[in-house]
């Protein structure tokens, strides 16, 4: 420090403050700005700030000194049948002694471990015991044995291990500069040994080389095997005060896998990951992700995000060529970040290791991408951090999400020939499946979330990355290509880019071609029908769904995408024919076996709920489809996913189911919700048209017919360009009800033959026909068109006695239609009418609540009644219509303002 | 008056002497202060037989002293004199084993237990002594940082409780200590 000076130090010591208060990414700047001043206060600055970052990597000084002063004070005394000698070391994990067996038997020497815990209690000795009895079990000439393990008088816990005098392998093998076969042989031995474990159902969970020794025959010892577990275990059952919750987080940061940092499950794929870090150690000498020259967060992210580079490029010159090709892949297969994706056990490394020693070909196959990916992290690093996180969860986690379920039962299967290894196997597949499923969700979420922020155009970039990234990373793999794509044309869809989501569809297709997976194929075919159902070509839909379903049905796995796609399609199908039970069945199956997998808790399980409370509404089951949305917005919230398109569609249903049940102020309320949700996620931005349609409906039935018509207006041109129809026609439809309703008949008759003009593909829907219908006599009504009313009022009943479905359009339908019997003086006829409104209406209320349809049906009723001149009859139809309105309608709305007005009228008769 | 009555006398007037800047008098402190310590030390680990910490004795220490003086200075101004003490203290404890090693056949071996953060190999810790005589040229507040929390094992909420400053305040000048000796181990 002979540079620094008081003086010197006292122009330093603000300026390091300043530096220091600020964020890491904010210092360079403020480094610059210094510099311009005095160039070499900046670099002076900038040294003390590397040192700042040094002391920080290697925990400088962190603990302290006091350690030094209890040496010495437990030689002498004895535990169990050990005395002793002396410590040879300490750490935080707890000291470790040098002891001999005191009490007479002479079995050499052993190493006494104390565990830096909390002294145990009288439960917690026990299972401490229980548990180091098992680990005593494992016996293996490369393992180190754990003798006993126990508490001292005081609660001390410590275990009795068998004394190694040893080096570390990485050491031992650059001491003798071992060529790699060599290296990989010993490094077999360190496969088998820790194999032997495994297949005991112990994991080692703290590899790194200064636990596995060498001893000076050269034959390999693994030390603390289970160990880290013990402590874990130990800390979390004793209720960890804060000093053994810290030092229960037993593993080693440099080798620990992506899933321990993350607190994810354990498996024997987590010592497959620190295995592979020691495998990539012992080829060229260095750590596959740790740089440092960065911080040790960053260290930490380097693990979760960066592709190691191969060993052959970082690794001397006279050695790359001997690591390039296989070596470098089986590492690189070792050291994935997604468990499933790593060797499955460590039998399988080292028969790779073997299969390259005896030159044969190797099950790893070369990952050009997941380097490319590294690289891309790190040139973005900054720029683009979630993008990076996305991308490459993309790369290494959704890859395996759909196969989990059957992967799962497979492995079930798998492990009922095998009783040893029924566990420990099925264990993995569930967790893989966890995994992998967690994984998807989590990217899902991401991108759901970013939307959030009115983040659209930078998602829409990164999606456009991610996809680039697949076309080269899955060059090879049409299936699972596909499925990726699968999931990035709903991130478009969410993001309402409807031309990206068609184009990767079509990408999709193609591939499936390529692909010729039965699965696959079948999911491209129903999505096809889907959306050939949708824009209302039934007809072209009904082979491509046979199609499906005869592919799925031939298929030895289901993918769940394939599952959902189907179902769908072949619900929607049965619906759009009218076989609503046989819809709403097969929905229902599939959600049950959505169940039976343990997907109730995902996206796919929110949109299957999502599409059996559609299949519902078309069959008219208001109420169970109002169930189904509301369970599908719960679900959407736990998800977390609350800020996705997927669940304004289920609000958008809701509010639509409401609105049908006559619940007219609840439907505008979660309309308002759904505004609210699209402002907050894109605020400024455009609502997609496909949800301003329906509010837009609700706001002219609710009476605020201007705003309403001018949003369906403004939506009205794309959506036909689009060549979406049906929504199309139902907005000239509405224009032209809501302009009857407003008294301009002009402009109600061209919407109307625009609608007319909208009919290329055939007759339209019966829903559509009484719509039509109505507003064409609606339209005769006010224009006191007498000679017109009567065969449009045939139409409409004919129309009407052809639904089968009881709606608002069928309510509304019958009431004009009693309107114009009563104008044509046919009171018998409008009774009729107003009776089947109010049987239609009637069914479709929720239990013990109002409905705006039946108080239409009731006032029209009285309306009749007054023309009967009954006027007791119509005195209590009108109050049960008051009743049906007041927590049906808003205030001022036009049908509350007419039936107290014919109350008013009536009253004055009556006085 | 007992030894351990004119000890604890003999202290308080030289930490008034040492507080008005009387440099001998800080020596002499220096020297009274680690003897004590180190009696304290050896006492508790002949008792206890097991660990013990600095921080106990240090507060062992002071009450030892505080009860056998009438005006002993309070607590956070004798651990505030005692902590250079009892970085001396832990240093020389350093240099005697690696001496022991050096003529023993002193063989490092295998269990590994750096698990947490690993203690600082007795060698850097000694070469940590003189780079700390160093810091405590720069600026000595730091440099007492460092024994109050390394040498001490104070935490960096006693330390500001002690100093009458904020936790902040305390961990930045830790910080700063920290790379300052940082540096200077990694130049030497």
């Amino acid at each position: 420090m002979a540079d620094i000076d008081p003086t010197r130090w006292r122009q330093l010591s603000p300026l390091l403050d300043e530096l220091l208060d600020l964020a890491q990414a904010e210092r360079p700047a403020r480094l610059e700005q210094i510099r311009l001043e005095d160039r070499a206060l900046a670099d002076e600055l900038a040294l003390l700030l590397a040192a700042d970052a040094a002391a920080e990597r290697v925990n400088f000084l962190d603990g302290h000194a006091e350690g030094g002063l209890a040496i010495g004070s437990l030689a002498g005394r004895t535990f169990g049948a050990y005395t002793l000698d002396r410590q040879l070391g300490q750490g935080g994990m707890g000291s470790v002694w040098l002891a001999h067996r005191s009490d007479g038997r002479f079995e050499g020497k052993a190493a006494i471990k104390f565990l830096n815990l909390a002294l145990l209690g009288r439960g917690g000795a026990e299972r401490f015991q229980r548990e180091g009895n098992l680990l005593a079990r494992l016996a293996h000439r490369n393992i180190a044995h754990l003798t006993d393990a126990g508490v001292g008088e005081d609660g001390q816990p410590f275990l009795v291990l068998e004394y190694v005098e040893g080096t570390a392998i990485d050491a031992w093998c650059d001491a003798r500069a071992l060529p790699i076969p060599e290296r990989i042989r010993l490094f077999i031995d360190v496969l088998v040994a820790v194999g032997h474990a495994h297949s005991k159902l112990i994991l080692h969970r703290d590899l790194k080389p200064s636990n596995i020794f060498v001893t000076a025959d050269g034959e390999v010892k693994l030390l603390d095997f289970g160990i880290a577990k013990l402590i874990d275990e130990q800390s979390t059952a004793a209720q960890a005060s804060e000093l053994t919750r810290l030092a229960g987080r037993a593993y080693t940061p440099q080798f620990a896998a992506p899933e321990q940092l993350q607190g994810g499950d354990i498996s024997t794929a987590t010592d497959v990951y620190a295995l592979g870090v020691i495998f990539y150690i012992l080829l060229c000498g260095r750590h596959p992700t740790a740089d440092p020259e960065r911080s040790p967060v960053d260290q930490l992210r380097a693990v979760l995000e960066t592709e190691p580079v191969p060993p052959s490029a970082v690794a001397e010159r006279r050695l790359a060529r001997e690591l390039r090709g296989d070596l470098d892949n089986i590492a690189a297969k070792a050291l994935k970040k997604a468990p499933h994706e790593r060797y499955a056990t460590v039998a399988e490394f080292a028969e790779d290791l073997r299969r390259y020693l005896n030159h044969e070909p190797v099950s790893a196959r070369p990952d050009s991408l997941g380097y490319r990916v590294g690289k891309f992290v790190r040139r973005h690093r900054f720029a683009v951090a979630a993008v990076a996180i996305t991308g490459i969860a993309l790369v290494a986690g959704i890859a395996g999400t759909t196969w989990q379920a059957s992967k799962a039962r497979r492995a079930q299967r798998r492990a009922e020939d095998s009783a040893a290894e029924a566990n420990a196997s099925r264990e993995t597949a569930q967790f893989e499946a966890r995994v992998a499923r967690a994984n998807h969700e989590f990217v899902s979420q991401l991108f759901g979330d970013a939307m959030r922020g009115g983040e659209s155009d930078r998602m829409r970039a990164q999606l456009d990355r991610a996809r680039e990234l697949l076309r080269r990373r899955y060059a090879d793999d049409p299936v699972v290509h596909s499925l990726l794509l699968f999931q990035l044309a709903g991130r478009y869809a969410e993001l309402n880019d409807e031309k990206r989501e068609a184009e990767v569809m079509q990408e999709v297709e193609m591939l499936s071609e390529r692909a010729a997976d039965p699965s696959l194929s079948a999911a491209v075919s129903c999505i096809k029908a889907y959306d050939l159902i949708q824009g209302g070509d039934v007809e072209s839909a009904k082979p491509h769904v046979a199609e499906g379903m005869r592919l799925m049905k031939t298929a030895d796995r289901l993918l769940p995408v394939a599952g959902f796609e189907c179902y769908r399609a072949d619900a929607m199908l049965a619906t759009a024919t009218g076989d609503h039970a046989r819809g709403v069945a097969q929905m229902e199956q599939w959600l049950r076996q959505l169940e039976r997998d343990g997907l109730e808790k995902t996206r796919l399980y929110l949109n299957s709920l999502g599409s059996l409370a559609y299949i519902h509404y078309m069959a008219g089951n208001l109420v169970d489809a109002l169930a189904m949305s509301r369970r599908g917005s719960a679900l959407a919230e736990l998800l977390g996913s609350e800020a996705t398109l997927s669940c304004q569609i289920e609000l958008l249903r809701e509010a639509q189911v409401l609105f049908e049940l006559g619940r007219l102020t609840d439907a505008i309320e979660v309309d308002r919700t759904l505004m609210r949700r699209f402002e907050s996620m894109d605020p400024g931005g455009a609502i997609p048209a496909a949800c301003v349609h329906g509010p837009a409906r609700r706001q002219i039935a609710a009476g605020n017919a201007d705003d309403g018509m001018r949003r369906l207006l403004e939506i009205l041109p794309g959506i036909e360009r689009e060549g979406r129809a049906v929504d199309a026609r139902g907005a000239a439809l509405e224009l032209a009800s809501a302009n009857v309703a407003e008294g301009r008949l002009a402009q109600a008759r061209t919407m109307l033959g625009r609608f007319e003009a909208m009919l290329t593909k055939g007759p339209p829907q019966p829903r559509e026909r009484t719509d039509a219908a109505r507003i064409g006599l609606a339209i005769a009504l006010a224009a006191r068109d007498r000679r017109r009313v009567r065969p449009v009022l045939e139409e409409l009943e004919a129309a009407l006695a052809a639904s089968r479905i009881g709606r608002p359009s069928v309510v509304q339908g019958h009431l004009t239609a009693a309107l114009a019997s009563l104008a044509l003086g046919d009171h018998a006829r409008a009774r009729t009418h107003a009776e089947d409104a109010l049987a239609v209406a009637t069914t479709n209320t929720l239990d013990g609540q109002g409905s705006a349809w039946v108080g239409a049906a009731h006032a029209m009723l009285a309306r009749i009644d007054l023309a009967e001149d009954d006027r007791a009859a119509a005195h209590a139809h009108l109050a049960t219509a008051a009743g049906q309105f007041a927590d049906t309608l808003p205030p001022g709305h036009r049908w509350r303002v007419e039936a107290e007005s014919l109350r008013g009228g009536f009253a004055r008769r009556r006085a | 008056m007992t030894a351990d009555e004119s000890t604890a006398a003999t202290i308080a007037g030289l930490m008034s002497a040492a507080d008005r800047g009387d440099r001998a008098a800080s020596e002499a402190l220096f020297t009274n202060l680690y003897r004590e310590l180190h009696r304290v030390a050896a006492r508790q680990l002949r008792a206890a037989g097991g660990t013990l910490s600095a921080t106990t004795v240090l507060h062992e220490c002071y009450l030892g002293m505080a009860g056998h003086a009438a005006s002993f200075p309070d607590q956070p101004r004798f651990i505030a004199y005692a902590a250079r003490a009892m970085r001396g203290l832990i240093i020389d404890h350093l240099r005697e084993r690696r001496a022991q090693k050096r003529g023993g056949a002193f063989h490092l071996t295998s269990l590994d237990t750096e698990l947490a953060e690993p203690l600082p190999e007795d060698e850097d810790t000694l070469r940590l002594g003189d780079a700390m005589e160093d810091l405590a040229g720069i600026d000595a507040a730091l440099a007492e940082i460092v024994d109050l929390k390394f040498f001490c094992g104070l935490t960096l909420a006693e330390i500001a409780a002690l100093r009458g400053t904020s936790e902040r305040t305390v961990q930045r000048d830790w910080q700063k200590a920290r790379l300052l000796l940082q540096r200077s181990l990694q130049n030497s």
